[in-house]
């Protein structure tokens, strides 16, 4: 008695269908479709958290430090999930040229870091990587860290996000904004409302700015334009590309990979 | 693959397929598998812990252990036969009732089995390899062999018990 092929035979009753194949591209789908609403209710309450929070904050420095509410205004600024609820009045600054660049100019590496607002690749790097670049790298002075945008053009709304990052940018919004886009990614992939998302995050005097310079302002599709011209010249096409000194990182983009090949490059200079 | 940049999208296309034919061994009906199999690939990504090295091996256990809840459960299952099993192929009507039957034994076999020997049979027959089969439930892979065999007499054993040598009796 063959124990083995007895079974075998019995367990083979439960194969599938030859014919049968799961479709991995709609189920993904629908995953994201049935997701969507849950991940809008938990940001609603995080934002209110977070907006509570920030008011309690504000209210306790004005408290010990009458007469002036702030010696620094910024350290009053709403956090970005903080104006979801209430944005607040402020004036629009004046355009920043540099907003896409993070980290000392005199960093011994220059990394350039290729992106798409919608590619789920770039939104996980964003929340998981970024952070430890910067701590590590970035505040430390060791890194400079140039942001630049990729749009995909198999990505529908890629372009516009990163349209609405750019002239958040030139207000002083530009990483509270890509923040944003990348966390909620899932939606408004979905739906097309960057502008919703963007609002969430921009006081409203600003948004009508950003708007405005996404609707009418040349130099923010320019923007945009010479990234790609640069990921060209540099055969960079795809998202993420981390380019440091020159090299691209990779194959991976972990943080192990991006240290293992970064910390040569700190050592050199 | 590092946990540190877990490409989820990646990952659901990579293994989905797999799992939801691992959860349609078990629970006889593609739809609900298809559910399940995203369901796990879904608690996957809730999970840091499980993601990286041995986020395939997390998948197939937990995709596994989904599939025999619910075959243990019993919800749905005598609905599911009728909508979606039986394979065109069976040219009379009583060889489909025999397919049919045969598949309810050997699913209510595996319900009574000891839950790592149900999850073994389960993946190997599935076409998990040895290594990942140790990977997938945390074993050693120089004793799965002796595992899978154990696994298989005490299912031809409780089979035998429940419904002696008939059917094809071998």
């Amino acid at each position: 008695m063959d124990v083995n092929r007895w079974v075998d035979e019995r367990l083979s009753s439960l194969d599938p269908p030859a014919d049968w194949r799961p479709d991995s591209s709609a189920a993904f789908a629908r995953l994201r479709r049935r997701e969507a609403p849950a991940r809008r209710r938990w940001w609603l309450w995080a934002s209110l958290s977070a907006a509570a929070a920030a008011a309690a904050a504000c209210a306790v420095l004005l408290l010990v430090s009458a007469p002036s509410a702030c010696a620094n205004p910024l350290g009053c600024r709403p956090s970005p999930a903080a104006v979801v609820s209430a944005p607040p009045a402020v004036t629009v600054s004046d355009p920043q040229p540099n907003f896409k660049e993070s980290g000392s100019p005199t960093a011994p590496v220059t990394c350039e870091l290729y992106t798409d607002y919608e590619c789920s690749h770039c939104a996980a790097f964003d929340l998981q990587t970024m952070p430890q670049l910067s701590a590590r790298y970035i505040d430390s002075g060791k890194l400079r860290l140039i942001h630049r945008d990729l749009p995909l053009a198999n990505h529908r709304y890629s372009r516009l996000a990163a349209l609405y990052a750019d002239a958040a940018g030139q207000a002083g919004y530009y990483h509270d904004v890509a923040s944003r886009l990348y966390r909620t990614e899932v939606v408004w992939s979905t739906d097309g409302d960057v502008d919703g998302q963007v609002a969430k995050v921009v006081p409203t005097a600003v948004m009508e700015k950003v708007r405005s310079r996404v609707r009418d302002d040349s130099s923010v599709e320019d923007s945009v334009k010479a990234d790609e011209a640069e990921a060209r010249q540099k055969h960079v096409d795809r998202t993420p590309t981390l380019l440091c000194n020159g090299r691209i990182i990779g194959p991976s983009l972990s943080f192990l990979q991006i240290e293992a090949q970064i910390d040569p490059l700190v050592a050199q200079r | 693959m590092n946990a540190d940049f877990f490409d989820f999208e990646a990952f659901f296309r990579a293994h989905y397929e797999r799992t939801a034919c691992v959860i349609a061994r078990v629970v006889g009906d593609h739809s609900r598998a298809e559910d399940l199999a995203a369901e796990a690939l879904w608690k996957l990504w809730r999970t840091p812990r499980a993601q990286g090295e041995k986020a395939g091996g997390w998948l197939y256990r937990t995709a596994v252990r989904m599939g025999l809840n619910e075959l243990r459960s019993g919800r749905r299952r005598l609905q599911y036969e009728s909508q979606a099993w039986d394979p065109p192929r069976l040219p009379t009507p009583e060889e489909a009732h025999a397919a049919a039957q045969e598949r309810e034994q050997v699913r209510q076999i595996l319900a009574m089995l000891r839950e790592r020997q149900a999850e073994l049979l389960i993946l190997r027959s599935s076409g998990l390899t040895y290594d990942e089969l140790a990977a997938a439930l945390g074993l050693n892979p120089g004793s799965v062999g002796t595992l899978i065999s154990r696994a298989q007499q005490a299912f031809r054993k409780e089979y035998l018990k429940q419904y002696g040598t008939r059917r094809n009796g071998r």
